[in-house]
């Protein structure tokens, strides 16, 4: 056995919501002085893709105005259909308005309208999941459900994300477009219950993603310096396992044999490895997360840097196809198929392309039995999105190089191990804010 | 306006004329034919299970009710093939309000029940079966005998799901809930918006008994197991009463029909005036309040309170109009339509089930429980409108036997008595207009689901009698909980009382939606003076 470091907390994932976390931690309490540790576990998502947005809370706590970070949002959120047609969403109201007139005609009331009462929501929302230090989603839902004048906010919040949009819009692509943006990042369909709440998180003030420019620093860069300041322990190494030996004691074991001692694990983000691998259910999960399916993750490089549908590199594409395309696929991985046309969203970084595709299944079935994901069902996935992305950008697919496709499962009949030893943050589009809570939360009485 | 109504009656008919009509007073107009009623205290609308005991609470109260008819059929007794017979609706009372129940006295009024307690035998994809106790707190010695390893795991999880289930209970009713979090644990505060198959993994490790629990909380309802809050529905299961008895299915004396008829008698009783053949045209609201309905011939009921049985729809948007209702409370009054529903069938035997592996006892409620993976396709299949072929897995399917529990239904079969097998077969596509194909695929369904639990058994089938179109799921427990408060809350209509499928929580005859709508509706008379 080597040697056992002793923690406060230890958070898993040196990601941006991983370290802004353990850099709120380690300066929530003036009086003591934490020891905060984050393991950088090499399942981090690559550098130059996109980053989740910031929240004011974090940027004050850890005082970023400080640094060197450029807080440049993402450019739009575009959907691409394989008839050519594109749609945008756009942070800026002139331009919304202008893209809404030219391929909705002139919605745009309707989508001021929408935004207004999914902001209402989703503050409604974030009362009831962070109002008080890890308070459980449902017993607030309850009370939401209990108080006279909310029955209207409890039925859209156990809504589906459908028959929300139905109530606004009648253009199907633009529903498309809305549920793709909401519900992509968690692989639900636009069928289930409570994915009306994704619809409302994904308007959510930080739920826009931010994104560096080749030369400036990335936000995990900045935050890596933020947390070395506090004395944050950057530890690197591969989780092998977590143990609970009491109820008060975890440990972190390292795949090289180290062991973090520490009362307190945490994920650094909802739908991550670890989360799948090993999360339990937390306290404060939402009808948005820890479900079963798996998630693949596809780096396609390119022999030479591709064009981007509408010229935009600093942009998120998603490609579902249809509201109904995004639940078969979400039905197919429910009963062990890769779905025909798999709905992926995707960036360009440089010369190569990084793709999601959110709605794999977390085991296949043969004959009725279960299996596990081999060397070949990453193959055959890795060949059916790159003829995927070379559908959608006329013929790119000459310029693939090399696809490469890592596979993250979300099983919860594996993950079961008993509440509290790994705690995971509510799934939700702002996933620093969701972390830094409830780490601040985590830490408040130690 | 209350006041020109009496005016009206006492005057001729001239008076009917707005005087301030540009037309000339001697050109004849068409005057309206039917008459205009008052006196009544209250009327009510549908003659549904609800609006039977409604109108018998009305009218024991002492108000002076009118029930009227809408659509809606009557349970009925029929011969389906020849010598067998089987009763439409409902072939078993799982969730009937007890309060209901003695506030109408429904035994004294013909309520009786065949078997008060049927057990429950599972059946599994494997070929196993379980034989269950009636009694939902024995459960757990059964479950100890199929699997040791769960046995403990089960017992702390009953005790918490009973205990959630006895506190919700007056919720899905429809009660108050103001005090529920404090009461509630906190496990089970993380269990209302978690799924079934989430908390079934978290803790059991035997495929047998999450399928079947998966299957008992899935049966009727659009939700999947795998969707978000889920779990309660297998609470709103467990949390209904029959027979005195919670969690228990009973079944009733003549089946859906005896449960009807007793609230019909109930209803003479109170002396309900019955006007089943007049056709609402629409309900009157005046300033804020309802002042009764005018019926299709054209004439008028004026009433200051009434009580809807028919859907939210044919209600809200049909009768009473968008004009006098709430803007706020418009949105999401509809719920979205039916995709999910379950179907009827009811086999003509020729004797009893084959000998096999399980005593082939009929006094008993016979339970297939699909696999995870049979249960998901099963789903897929139906949100998809089954396509060609489809399904292909069997389906959730309850089987119960009228004529082992009542006589008369089956005839004899030379030395063997025949039997009426009735089974509910869950989830199929929801069709109004159901084709041939449609017919037939359930039918195929119905067979295979069937040979699963008693091997041998289409050699034994006479005949199939499926009932279409097929019954519309119930809506997800929380969806169904949050609409039903809403619709029966605020309308913002005084005097006008909701007690149509949408306030009901969960599938099945249950009637507590009633008596909340007649006793506020009784209370609100009271108010009037």
């Amino acid at each position: 056995m080597k040697q056992r470091r002793q923690f406060d907390l230890v958070i898993v994932g040196a990601d941006a919501p991983g370290l802004a976390a353990a850099a709120c931690a380690a300066r929530r309490r003036a009086d003591i002085e934490l020891r905060v540790a984050v393991v950088r576990t090499g399942d981090e998502p690559s550098h130059g893709a996109s980053a989740p947005g910031v929240p004011d809370f974090v940027w004050r706590q850890l005082d970023l105005h400080r640094t060197a970070l450029q807080a440049r949002p993402v450019e739009a959120l575009v959907s691409v259909f394989e008839d050519g047609r594109m749609l945008a969403t756009s942070r800026n109201g002139q331009r919304m308005k202008q893209i809404l007139d030219e391929a909705c005609g002139g919605i745009h009331n309707l989508y001021t309208d929408f935004s207004a009462e999914m902001r209402r929501l989703w503050n409604r929302a974030d009362e009831i999941m962070h109002g008080e230090a890890a308070r459980p989603f449902g017993g607030a839902l309850l009370a939401a459900l209990a108080s006279e004048d909310s029955t209207a906010l409890a039925l859209s919040m156990t809504q589906d994300c459908e028959a929300l949009l139905d109530d606004y819009f009648s253009d199907e692509a633009f529903k498309t477009h809305l549920t793709s943006v909401a519900l992509m990042p968690f692989g639900l369909g636009g069928d289930e219950p409570g994915s009306a709440l994704a619809l409302a998180a994904a308007n959510a003030p930080a739920a826009w993603r931010l994104r560096a420019g080749d030369r400036e620093p990335s936000l995990v860069k900045v935050l890596e310096d933020v947390c070395k300041a506090a004395s944050v322990a950057i530890i690197d190494g591969a989780v092998r396992d977590i143990e609970a030996p009491d109820d008060k004691t975890r440990h972190v074991i390292l795949s090289d044999g180290e062991a973090l001692r520490t009362p307190i694990v945490m994920a650094s983000r909802a739908m991550s490895e670890i989360a799948a691998r090993l999360g339990a259910a937390s306290a404060a999960s939402t009808p948005m997360g820890r479900r079963e399916g798996a998630c693949a993750e596809a780096r396609v490089k390119l022999a030479r840097p591709a064009d981007p549908p509408g010229g935009s590199t600093a942009a998120i594409f998603y490609a579902a196809g249809s509201i109904d395309a995004l639940q078969a696929a979400r039905d197919a991985a429910l009963v062990g198929r890769l779905p025909d046309d798999p709905p992926i969203y995707f960036e360009f970084v440089r010369d190569e392309i990084h793709v999601r595709a959110p709605y794999c299944p977390a085991v296949f079935y043969t004959d009725d039995q279960p299996r596990d994901w081999s060397e070949q069902d990453r193959q055959a996935l890795g060949r059916q999105l790159a003829r995927r992305l070379s559908k959608l950008l006329n013929g790119a697919a000459h310029d693939v190089r090399r696809v490469d496709v890592k596979v993250f499962v979300r099983s919860p009949a594996k993950s079961a191990r008993g509440p509290g030893v790994l705690i995971v943050p509510p799934a939700c589009h702002d996933e620093i804010g969701a972390a830094a809570r409830l780490a601040m939360d985590l830490v408040h009485g130690a | 306006m209350a006041h020109e109504a009496t005016d009206l009656l006492t005057e001729p008919k001239e008076a009917l004329a707005p005087s301030a009509s540009s037309e000339p007073v001697d050109q004849p107009r068409p005057s309206p034919r039917g008459r205009i009623e008052g006196g009544v205290d209250a009327l009510v609308l549908g003659a549904t299970f609800d609006g039977l005991a409604a109108a018998a609470l009305l009218g024991k109260a002492g108000l002076k009710t009118i029930l009227l008819g809408g659509e809606e059929a009557e349970p009925s007794i029929r011969e389906f093939a020849p010598g067998y017979r089987c009763v439409d609706g409902e072939h078993l009372v799982g969730a009937l309000d007890p309060e209901l129940v003695s506030a109408l006295d429904l035994y004294r009024h013909g309520l009786a029940y065949a078997a008060r307690r049927l057990d429950t035998v599972y059946f599994f994809s494997d070929g196993a079966a379980l034989l269950t106790d009636g009694d939902i707190y024995r459960l757990r010695e059964s479950v100890a005998a199929m699997s040791e390893a769960d046995a403990a795991a089960f017992a702390a999880f009953a005790e918490r799901a009973l205990d959630a289930a006895q506190i919700l209970r007056g919720v899905f009713e429809g009660g108050d809930m103001s005090d529920l979090p404090a009461a509630l644990a906190d496990g089970m505060r993380r269990a209302l918006h978690d799924s079934l198959e989430e908390v079934l993994d978290d803790t059991f490790t035997d495929e047998r008994l999450k399928a079947m629990l998966a299957a008992e909380g899935s049966f009727r309802s659009a939700a999947r197991p795998g969707d978000p809050f889920t779990f309660v529905s297998l609470v709103r299961r467990w949390a209904g009463e029959a027979a005195g008895l919670q969690g228990a299915f009973a079944y009733p004396e003549g089946g859906a029909l005896g449960v009807h008829k007793a609230a019909r008698r109930a209803a003479e009783a109170g002396r309900v005036d019955f006007r089943l053949a007049a056709a609402v045209k629409s309900v009157l609201v005046e300033w804020d309040g309802v002042a009764g309905v005018e019926t299709e011939d054209g004439g008028q009921i004026r009433a200051p309170i009434v009580v809807c049985a028919l859907d939210a729809r044919r209600a809200f948007s049909g009768l009473i109009g968008a004009n006098a209702l709430d803007i706020e409370f418009q949105a999401g009054l509809i719920a979205p339509a039916p995709q999910i529903a379950s179907v009827r069938v009811n086999f003509a035997l020729a004797g009893g089930l084959p000998e096999g592996r399980a005593k082939p006892h009929l006094a008993r409620r016979l339970f297939y429980a699909p696999s995870r993976l049979e249960l998901r396709r099963a789903y897929n299949a139906a949100r998809e409108g089954w396509r060609e072929g489809e399904p292909a897995a069997p389906l959730i399917m309850e089987v119960v036997f009228p004529s082992a529990l009542e006589a008369g239904l089956a005839p004899a079969n030379g030395p063997e008595q025949g039997h009426v097998a009735s089974a509910l077969l869950h989830p199929a596509p929801y069709r109004l207009e159901a084709d041939e194909s449609f017919a037939r695929a359930v039918e195929r369904a119905a067979r295979a689901t069937f040979e699963k639990i008693a091997p041998g058994v289409s050699a034994r089938i006479r005949a199939v009698d499926i009932r279409l179109p097929p019954e519309p799921a119930a809506p997800p427990v929380l969806a169904a909980w949050a609409r039903a408060r809403h619709v029966a809350a605020a309308s913002g209509v005084r005097g006008l009382f909701f007690c149509g499928p949408e306030a009901q929580v969960g599938p099945g005859i249950q009637g507590a939606a009633a008596r909340r709508a007649a006793q506020a509706a009784i209370r609100y008379h009271r108010g009037r003076g």
